[in-house]
């Protein structure tokens, strides 16, 4: 079975938060719900103990996009809707690197949305992280794909017509082996997410909501905290491999009645771990020379 | 059965044996006929005695089962083009032929073999009367059946009959029919020796008397590689150092990919099918970002998909290899048909002034060439580079002479030294145009690069002072390689002091050259100028050719004049003195075809 960030090197201890992030001063909203996911994000680099030089942070466009300049690795701000693929392409020809791939809600479900099925068959071993705030920020509140219906933005001043995308029932169908949920207003337990994901074999998809205070208003950071019901606390046993209630709970969009934590677990063979096994079949072709290769171009 | 020897009705009977060391045959069927079988199994042969040899072939749009039709080149000397007419013709059926008739132009006295199954009196076959063709009915189905027991091995057959009847290398023919069928047990090998014999026999007890007017004669040599454009190229990327290919599959480029997914795996490498073409190239970006030598391939319709790409590759300078198999377009075009149409988007595409390379491979042996230099290219200047092959280069098989594989050398992009001591500048305006690449894994290198405009560390900037320095800072990059490659990245074949000079890139040099080498023989001087290196253009080699001629036609496969418009951005160029032919039309130039823009051009007073 494989296992989770085979091949990437560690450190003997702990490193400190401090020494994921960088001098780079955000060009987010103050309040915004981002900076708790960024908080989450290196509280949890430090603890799994993989030095700064192994981490590739890869973003989207938006405002989750400028996320790589505030991690201290290496990183890359993309291309709108097109983290998966360039994730995928780094971690399948890098194995030793710990990759981390993050976008929102439009970059994911709206112009990327065709690469996230795929990215969840190949089931690389990495972290795809959706800043899910249910509005286009960095183009200044315009309507999103998980935009509730009924919602006034800078394109539906009469409310949106159209249905919301539900990530999370999106990436349990799409056949994503690892689902969670997050709220950046509780870091400790987004942290945890993160290094949940980090630790799961595969490609592991975490639903954050980041409140957005500039264009959804002031009160969601309180009343998300008020509400918010957090899976394996509280009485709460729910097993993430039990696919009916993590669909139940996968089926929530309302962000005033959620379950927060692993939703859905399953362990599969990662792309990596298959593309060992096609390497050794294809072995037997020949050497690794050019002049085996050469051999089949003799009349 | 009509009876053989009474089938030439025309007066081509008459026309005494002729010997040559040049040959072009047609075959042409349906699906189950093995017409490209056959076609390969002759090639196989002639490069296994040492002679040159090119295939071509063509499919109807069926997926399977459609006709199909092949043309065989093969030659004593080099076989640049795929010959323009045909001087035997087998036809298994005469309908499926006339779905290729435009495509398969017949030479005088052409000797037309076709099956007697087909049932049309030779006197009513679509062949015009007035090239005075010598017409042959055999019963390869008949025959066929008789020997084997199957009418199957008729492809096999016909290799027989025409082996003796024209002279060919019969001994290569039977040597590459037992190595197509080597490993599918001596039964079938058997069956397929006694298909070849039984053509052979038909020729010598019943044709003896029909009078054939050619003779091929040859001198056996060392033998010769066979490989189709996309093979090679897709092998040069193999000895650059690719070691991810990522692609999305599309006629006419799709074996590049199938053959790198045989190749890449046992090298360490991978070959991943992805969902699109934007994400093809996108998981290339993202390998080259983590040190990975990568590619992909594709064709107009997907070059259009991968633009945006293009641009990031090369505002954050990620050296990245896409090849274009270009077919006719605009949009879906004709999958299947060549032409040299994508000049323009290549040089182009992409919104921004976005530096990129772009070159493009001759013939089938520089493919590989380029394949390695695209690497070379892409790493030495960390830019993306688009190589634009077609789809008449890509396909066709062709003898190459054997090369050194080994002694071509393999450039690595300069990666980040340091220890860290230092903030890492991956875009430092003080150490050339190109500066060093931190890898992630490498300590102290950390950072993060983007679409943004971005200053030396690669931070976001809005400055526009900042981005005039980086936009010439990158543009810089391809006047160096201008400089410093240029030269070496140009050809020119034919008169050593021409008078006239034909200008032309990629696959159309081939007939370009073939022109220019019969032009010469008729005493005309005619040189024959390719660049390899498009974008950008070696202006300086290119300026120095066009002085040395009186007068030169441009040509090149597409109805703009893409490459023609794009040059004149760069060099003035005298009209009285230069000439334009641009064609579209989905097949390549024939031979006479430049023969007469040149002759034209040489009557321009």
């Amino acid at each position: 079975m494989a296992t989770a960030l085979a091949g990437v090197p560690r450190t003997e201890t702990p490193l400190s938060a401090k020494e994921f992030k960088t001098d780079l001063k955000p060009i987010w909203c103050p309040g915004c719900g981002d900076f708790g996911v960024l908080a989450a994000l290196t509280k949890a680099l430090s603890e799994i103990q993989v030095p700064p030089e192994n981490v590739a942070v890869l973003t989207g466009i938006g405002c989750a996009g400028r996320l790589p300049g505030y991690v201290n690795g290496y990183g890359f701000n993309a291309l709108h809707g097109r983290v998966l693929p360039i994730a995928t392409g780094l971690k399948i020809t890098r194995p030793d690197l710990l990759v981390f791939a993050a976008g929102g809600d439009g970059d994911g479900l709206a112009i990327g949305a065709g690469h996230f099925p795929h990215a969840a068959r190949r089931n690389p071993d990495l972290t795809y992280l959706m800043f899910d705030n249910q509005v286009y920020g960095l183009t200044k509140g315009q309507v999103s794909p998980t935009t509730p219906v009924g919602d006034v933005t800078t394109t539906t001043r009469f409310g949106s017509i159209e249905a919301p995308m539900n990530p999370t029932t999106l990436a349990m169908a799409y056949g994503v082996s690892f689902v969670a949920r997050a709220f950046s207003g509780n870091v400790p337990h987004h942290a945890e997410m993160i290094l949940e994901a980090f630790r799961h074999p595969g490609f592991a998809f975490i639903q954050s909501i980041p409140p957005c205070v500039t264009f959804r208003g002031n009160e969601q950071f309180k009343t998300i905290r008020e509400k918010a019901r957090w899976l394996g606390e509280d009485g709460d046993d729910h097993d993430p491999s039990d696919w009916g209630r993590a669909w139940e709970i996968a089926s929530q969009t309302d962000i005033y009645d959620m379950s927060f934590g692993v939703i859905w677990r399953q362990e599969r063979p990662t792309y990596e771990e298959r593309l060992g096994f096609l390497r050794e079949k294809a072995a037997k072709r020949g050497p690794a020379e050019l002049d085996s290769v050469l051999e089949q171009f003799m009349p | 059965m009509p009876d053989p020897t009474t089938a030439t009705p025309y007066a081509g009977a008459e026309t005494p044996r002729r010997t040559t060391d040049d040959i072009v045959i047609g075959i042409v069927g349906s699906g189950g006929d093995g017409v490209i079988s056959s076609g390969e199994l002759l090639v196989s042969a002639a490069a296994a005695e040492g002679l040159y040899a090119t295939i071509l072939k063509s499919f109807g749009p069926q997926i399977r089962g459609g006709e199909s039709s092949c043309r065989v080149r093969i030659s004593q000397d080099e076989a640049l083009s795929y010959g323009d007419l045909l001087d035997v013709l087998v036809a298994f059926n005469w309908t499926d032929f006339k779905r290729f008739s435009e495509e398969l132009a017949l030479a005088p006295g052409v000797v037309v073999i076709y099956d007697t199954k087909d049932g049309t009196l030779p006197g009513e076959i679509p062949v015009n009367p007035a090239l005075e063709p010598i017409v042959i009915q055999v019963p390869f189905h008949e025959l066929a059946t008789e020997a084997t027991g199957s009418s199957l091995s008729k492809n096999i057959l016909v290799l027989g009959v025409l082996g003796e009847l024209f002279d060919l290398p019969t001994e290569g023919i039977a040597g590459a029919v037992d190595r197509k069928f080597r490993r599918k047990g001596e039964e079938v090998r058997a069956a397929n020796r006694k298909a070849l014999d039984a053509g052979r026999a038909y020729v010598l007890g019943e044709l003896v008397d029909v009078p054939v007017p050619l003779s091929f004669t040859y001198e056996t040599g060392e033998p010769k590689l066979l490989m189709t454009g996309n093979e090679a190229l897709a092998f040069g990327a193999l000895k650059a150092g690719c070691r991810l290919y990522a692609g999305y599959p599309i006629t006419p480029s799709s074996d590049v990919m199938e053959w790198l997914a045989n190749e890449l795996p046992r090298f360490g490498g991978t070959m991943i099918q992805t969902e699109d073409e934007i994400a093809a190239v996108g998981m290339c970006v993202g390998a080259s970002f983590g040190g990975i030598k990568a590619m992909t391939s594709t064709a107009g319709p997907g070059l259009s998909l991968m633009t945006e790409f293009l641009g990031l590759a090369s505002m954050a300078e990620i050296p990245v290899v896409i090849a274009d198999i270009q077919r006719v377009g605009p949009s879906t075009g004709i999958p299947t048909k060549t032409e040299q149409c994508d000049f323009s988007h290549a040089v182009h595409a992409g919104p921004g002034d976005t530096p990129r390379v772009v070159i493009a491979p001759y013939d089938v042996a520089d493919c590989f060439h380029i394949g390695v230099e695209a690497f070379n290219i892409a790493e030495e200047y960390q830019t993306p580079v688009l190589v634009l092959s077609d789809q008449y280069l890509g396909q066709r098989k062709e003898s190459v002479v054997p090369f050194d594989i080994h002694g071509w050398p393999v450039v690595n992009r300069r990666t980040y030294g340091g220890n860290g001591d230092e903030p890492y500048r991956r875009y430092r305006m003080d150490d050339g145009e190109v500066p060093p690449m931190a890898i992630p894994g490498q300590a102290g290198g950390e950072h993060t690069i983007s679409g943004l405009e971005h200053g030396e560390t690669g931070d976001p900037t809005s400055s526009g002072l900042v981005h005039a320095r980086m936009t010439e800072r990158r543009h810089a990059k391809l006047d160096r390689l201008a400089r410093e490659r240029g030269p070496d990245l140009v050809r020119t074949f034919g008169a050593e002091s021409p008078e006239l000079g034909i200008v032309c890139w990629g696959s159309t040099s081939a007939q370009a050259r073939e022109a220019a080498r019969r032009l010469n023989r008729e005493g005309l001087a005619v040189g024959v100028f390719v660049p390899q290196l498009l974008c950008p253009l070696p202006v300086e080699p290119l300026a120095a050719f066009l002085e040395t001629v009186e007068r030169a036609v441009w040509i090149e496969l597409n109805h703009q004049g893409q490459f023609y418009h794009w040059a004149r951005g760069w060099l003035d160029l005298d009209a009285a003195r230069s000439g334009l032919y641009a064609r579209s039309g989905g097949t390549p130039f024939s031979v006479q075809e430049i023969v007469d823009q040149v002759l034209a051009l040489a009557d321009r007073a």
